[in-house]
């Protein structure tokens, strides 16, 4: 057996393993020899020829019987120590089971297997250990970056390309004409000054005025202003550009685009354009509302200028919550 | 052109108007105003010798190039300037008026972020007589949309409380504000102080003159009512 390992090592295993070998084998053979002179020592017993003597080879005996048993004990240590190191290298730790007689296998290119076997039973043993350690640890410190599961759930899904951009004219003008009967004290004006993207022209009650310039059914620029301020320049064209001169409804543009941005939803455009135009609708009592939240008109000289995206409540720009 | 109030201020006298006015002032300047210049509103009144009617002709220098010509039934005429000259061809014959009857609210004016404060000093002839205070709130056309708003703002300048809108004012909450609405307003405020101290008071004069229907004429096309 010893032989046999010892040439059917292949050459991947180092050569330290192959000393072990043999420093076991060494080993194996010193307790032997040690053995054997225990027994040689018993069996020559004590002879007795006076009772001087006698007890002088009695003594002889028991030293010489000491001397061999310790020798014994001493080899049988090393023994252990050898076939220690021998299990260490061997990968004795590891059974699998009738396939640990492919190692018996005088075939060398095959010989190597047991022992690849168990390299790679033992990197997988290591990958599961690592991989259960990571798992503890990372629900321990769950990192949450968006509130949105949904897409947290679908986030290997590929998400589905945005369409609300690309909208036929026909079916803008049906949903704005579906808002319009919704929203009573507003009304919507369509308008395409610039090819087939809408424009909306709204006036909320005597309130304000609005611009939505829209691309399909995403918004993309909102501008309001006075009820008495003009919408149109000069020479009779749309301007989406200049602000209001006043600066209430400087803030409630600003607020606005905020508010659109908020309202934005790549796939459920339709919805995003019916959320935006109830939250401006909010805004028909811009000026006798007060604060929801200090009950009063004025802070700064403005009236509040914020609508809540949820509740439509009046605040003041400070008074927010 | 947003909704204005004029709002007039109790003095204890006339030799207080000036130190009342100051305060204002400080206080407007406290709460962010920016001093914009002066304005002046005047009252020129004449009377027409013919029929006996009282006809108010008033300058607001917010609008430079009007003229608004009130009649005693409240009936406004908006001219442009021209009316001026018009009117004084028409005075020695049809119309005459009468010398320290011209009222004059004069003051300086503010801008308060979208509010137009103005402290105006009423001078009938040469006497101060009261102090009046314009708030204008510029975004808003609807006097009942913002009428609390602009109480709120007098309320803590003048550290009293506002009363309901005055009598012209009360029956156009819910309608488009005009500039006629202002001059209507002053025309209250003014009538008031003229009646304040009866020496001063204006009364009709008695030379009697044909040429009444030029007046009326004249007023027809442009009138506002």
């Amino acid at each position: 057996m010893a032989q046999f390992i010892g040439g059917a090592q292949p050459p991947s295993i180092d050569p330290v393993s192959m000393e072990n070998v043999r420093q076991a084998l060494g080993a194996v053979r010193a307790v032997r020899s040690s053995v054997g002179d225990v027994f040689r020592t018993l069996a020559e017993g004590v002879r007795s020829s006076h009772e001087s003597e006698e007890r002088e080879k009695d003594q002889d005996f028991k030293g010489s019987l000491a001397h061999s048993l310790s020798s014994v004990h001493t080899k049988l240590r090393e023994l252990e120590t050898s076939v220690q190191n021998l299990s260490s290298t061997g990968g004795a730790g590891l059974s699998l089971g009738s396939t640990s007689h492919l190692c018996q296998d005088p075939t060398i290119d095959r010989t190597s297997l047991y022992v690849d076997m168990i390299k790679t039973h033992r990197w997988l043993d290591r990958v599961h250990e690592y991989t259960s350690h990571m798992a503890s640890v990372l629900q321990q410190n769950n990192l949450k970056r968006s509130n949105n599961m949904v897409f947290s759930n679908k986030r290997r899904q590929r998400l589905p390309i945005a369409t609300g951009h690309n909208v036929p004219p026909q079916h803008v003008e049906n949903f704005i004409g579906g808002l319009q009967r919704q929203l009573t004290d507003m009304t919507i004006d369509l308008v395409r000054p610039c090819g087939s993207n809408a424009v909306l022209k709204i006036t909320l009650a005597r309130t304000l005025k609005a611009i939505v310039v829209l691309r399909g059914l995403l918004i993309e620029w909102v501008l309001v202003k006075a009820y008495h301020e003009e919408l149109y320049t000069a020479d009779e064209q749309l301007d989406i550009w200049t602000p209001s001169r006043y600066k209430v409804f400087q803030k409630v543009t600003d607020h606005a685009n905020a508010a659109m941005l908020h309202f934005h939803s790549p796939n459920l455009h339709d919805l995003a354009v019916k959320s935006f135009l109830h939250w401006l609708q909010s805004y028909s009592t811009l000026f006798s509302d007060a604060c929801k939240r200090c009950n009063r008109h004025l802070m700064h000289n403005f009236p509040p200028t914020w609508r809540c995206v949820r509740t439509y409540e009046a605040y003041h720009e400070t008074c927010r919550p | 052109m947003g909704v204005v109030i004029v709002h007039m201020v109790p003095c204890s006298g006339p030799e207080a108007l000036q130190s009342t006015a100051d305060n204002l002032c400080r206080m407007i300047e406290r709460i962010g105003g920016q001093r914009d210049g002066v304005f002046c509103v005047d009252c020129e009144t004449y009377f027409n010798t013919s029929m006996g009617r009282t006809q108010h002709v008033l300058h607001d220098s917010e609008h430079p190039a009007s003229v608004f010509s009130l009649l005693e039934s409240g009936l406004c005429l908006v001219a442009d300037a021209n009316f001026d000259s018009l009117m004084n061809k028409l005075t020695p014959q049809l119309f005459t008026t009468k010398m320290g009857t011209k009222v004059e609210c004069k003051g300086p004016r503010y801008q308060v972020e979208d509010f137009v404060l103005k402290v105006g000093t009423v001078t009938i002839g040469t006497s101060a007589r009261g102090l009046l205070v314009e708030c204008e709130y510029q975004p808003c056309p609807v006097t009942a949309s913002c009428w609390e708003l602009m109480r709120e703002l007098m309320e803590s300048l003048l550290g009293v409380p506002l009363n309901q809108p005055g009598p012209y004012l009360a029956l156009r909450m819910r309608e488009i504000y005009t500039p006629v609405d202002t001059i209507q307003q002053y025309m209250e405020h003014f009538n008031v102080l003229r009646k304040s101290n009866p020496v001063q008071a204006v009364s009709a004069p008695a030379s009697g003159q044909s040429g009444g229907q030029t007046n009326q004429n004249a007023q027809t096309p442009t009138s506002k009512g």
